[in-house]
């Protein structure tokens, strides 16, 4: 079982290798030396493989006669989270590692070494692309920082005593998805002329019944694989700049935490179908020009389906707490965008509505006493 | 007698020609009854005090009531106006200055017309509409007296105001101006503070995928623009009076209607 995860260690000192962003290359701890991704894949890819090989190994001993599987074993001590749960050894210390039946990178809690399950990747499983991380811990904990200035309604005290208990970076799953939208739309829309004869004023309005229909085409619509990451958070923190998509190798998920997809492609697709066919309708629509008013009044949207890849994405987590609330705020990794959902302090508000809204009040008090 | 006289006057002055209406008698009392809804005691007294303000502002007030004002004129009750305030060469002074009310007891019909540059100045639009306010609830009532008594009352309290240089204009109550001037500032404070409260949850589902359009991609194979008809509507500008009636060139609006 332990030959399912690999660790990456300095090929000088045998330290822990971790991926750095701002290098585009493996760093290690100890010594600091730097290994390109090839040097790294040329160490290490026939490890990898046999830890992969292991893992088929394992889930074919774990395959009963009849091909069903065998869930016997699971749950009598656990509970049903044992069904969700498997456990490695770590190749550095020698640890039993408990992880989530869907990790594919973590970290020893003993050693500290990271570790990457190889099995997780094997056949339909194994990612197409994998976006590197960029940007460093110290960056998203600068951008947290950064985050708060300017937020006008936030807490006075929540800066000070917002603590935060954990910054994770985290390759998500994603799926991407190509795609085609043909949108068929009709209008109702008029031409409205005023002009003035003698004492008359005279409105002609021409009615016209429009419609447009066109095909817009779409590229690696991302749409999350993973149940445990929020579908807001993810959505939010795009685009990412595919330009710099690279061909998934293992060797770019030491240092961080790694899972593969929980929600399979069927189960995403209508986000990405839903996402494609308003995008469509707002773009056909926009060719309608020269007219006072427009309304639909019939479209037809059909999104064909394209390809579908399986990609990493670079996410930084940062989990805080406050007065017992938890709060979470996701930073894409490769472009630094933060977002995540801030408190509301009432006073603020109020105050902020009362320097507002009293000064109008009051310059458009003196208008009226002195013009009424 | 004397009404029937009077009435017999306006018949011969608005309906003949207007040589016989030369001929006839060319001025009107300050109060002329000619529908009979006022004693004589009554129509002495309100022709007196009409009389004072009249001398004492140099501006004067009229009070006439027909039986009904399509005997003279077939028009409108405030062409009728008009013609009697020009025939009988109403108002003082060179600019004619005064101020008719004229009633046509028929359809209950009223008119209140200012008239000259000092009546212009002296009884404003929001002037004869508190003008009106004061009289019509007592001749809805068929209190006559006291409607023509609350007419002058109020003729000399906008006459009074305008020698004092002020004259009657709109004031609005301090619960108006505090209501008018605090609605658009709560509104501006929420949809301020409505942005700032935004800034706060930037947590949001995407509905759209315009980053991932393929550049140049969309290409439309249906452009149908089809005529369906053309509909017309043509508006009457009206001349900005008020009370329904029209403006004049030598007077305020007309403000007339039913009493």
């Amino acid at each position: 079982m332990s030959t399912q995860v690999t660790n990456f260690q300095c090929p000088s000192c045998t330290g822990p290798l971790h991926y750095d962003g701002e290098s585009g290359k493996l760093r290690c701890d100890y010594c600091g030396s730097l290994f390109t991704v090839q040097e790294i894949e040329a160490l290490y890819g026939e490890k990898i493989d046999q830890a992969a090989e292991a893992a088929a190994v394992e889930v074919e001993s774990n395959v009963t006669e009849d091909g069903s599987w065998d869930w016997d074993g699971a749950g009598s001590d656990w509970g049903e989270e044992a069904a969700h749960l498997k456990s490695y050894n770590c190749p550095s210390c020698g640890a039993e590692l408990i992880c989530e039946e869907t990790t594919v990178a973590t970290c020893c809690p003993y050693c500290g070494n990271p570790s990457v399950v190889a099995g997780q990747f094997t056949g339909m499983l194994k990612p197409d692309y994998i976006l590197p991380f960029k940007l460093d811990k110290a960056a998203a904990v600068k951008a947290l920082k950064e985050y708060y200035q300017g937020k006008k309604l936030l807490p006075r005290n929540f800066r000070s005593e917002n603590h935060i208990e954990e910054v994770k970076g985290v390759y998500v799953p994603f799926w991407l998805f190509d795609a085609t939208a043909d949108a068929d739309l009709q209008f109702s829309a008029t031409q409205v002329r005023s002009y003035s004869h003698g004492n008359e004023r005279i409105t002609e309005t021409d009615h016209f019944r429009v419609r447009r229909a066109g095909t817009v085409d779409f590229i690696r619509i991302p749409v999350d694989g993973s149940k445990k990451m929020p579908d807001a958070h993810m959505d939010a923190i795009e685009p990412f700049d595919y330009s710099e998509l690279k061909p998934f190798s293992a060797a770019y998920l030491p240092g961080f935490l790694a899972d593969k997809y929980d929600m399979d492609a069927d189960e995403c697709e209508r986000r990405a179908d839903y996402r494609a066919g308003n995008t469509a309708e707002e773009i056909i629509r926009s060719t309608v020009t020269g007219y006072s008013s427009c309304t639909t009044v019939g479209k037809n949207i059909q999104v064909h389906r394209g390809n579908v890849r399986y990609a990493l994405m670079p996410v930084w987590m940062l989990a805080t707490r406050w007065r017992d609330k938890s709060f979470l705020f996701t930073m894409n990794g490769q472009t630094g965008k933060l977002i995540g959902d801030l408190p509301v302090a009432k006073d603020l508000y109020w105050s902020w509505f009362a320097r507002i809204a009293l000064p109008v009040a009051a310059a458009i008090g003196v208008f009226l006493h002195f013009y009424f | 007698m004397k009404k029937l006289c009077l009435c017999l006057l306006l018949c011969l002055c608005l309906c003949l020609s207007v040589t016989v209406l030369a001929a006839a008698e060319d001025t009107l009392e300050y109060v002329t009854d000619a529908a009979g809804i006022l004693t004589q005691e009554q129509t002495a007294d309100l022709n007196a005090t009409a009389a004072r303000i009249t001398e004492q502002y140099d501006c004067a007030v009229y009070i006439v009531v027909l039986p009904d004002y399509k005997t003279y004129n077939n028009e409108s009750v405030e062409r009728c106006t008009e013609e009697l305030y020009s025939y009988f060469d109403l108002g003082r002074g060179e600019g004619r200055d005064g101020l008719i009310l004229l009633l046509s007891m028929a359809e209950r019909d009223y008119d209140l017309w200012g008239h000259g540059p000092f009546g212009k100045y002296a009884f404003t639009e929001y002037g004869l509409d508190g003008l009106e306010d004061r009289f019509l609830p007592y001749f809805r009532n068929n209190d006559w007296y006291a409607g023509f008594r609350a007419y002058l009352s109020g003729a000399e309290s906008l006459l009074s105001q305008a020698a004092q240089g002020e004259p009657a204009a709109y004031r609005m109550s301090v619960g108006t101006k505090a209501a008018i001037a605090l609605t658009p500032g709560c509104l501006i404070g929420f949809l301020v503070c409505g942005i700032f409260k935004g800034q706060m949850k930037t947590a949001k589902e995407k509905d759209t995928a315009e980053d991932y359009v393929v550049s140049g991609s969309a290409r439309l194979h249906i452009r149908e623009d089809q005529f369906i008809n053309r509909t017309r509507t043509v508006h009457v500008i009206e001349s900005s009076s008020s009370g329904g009636g029209r403006p004049s060139g030598g007077g305020t609006s007309h403000h007339s209607g039913k009493f």
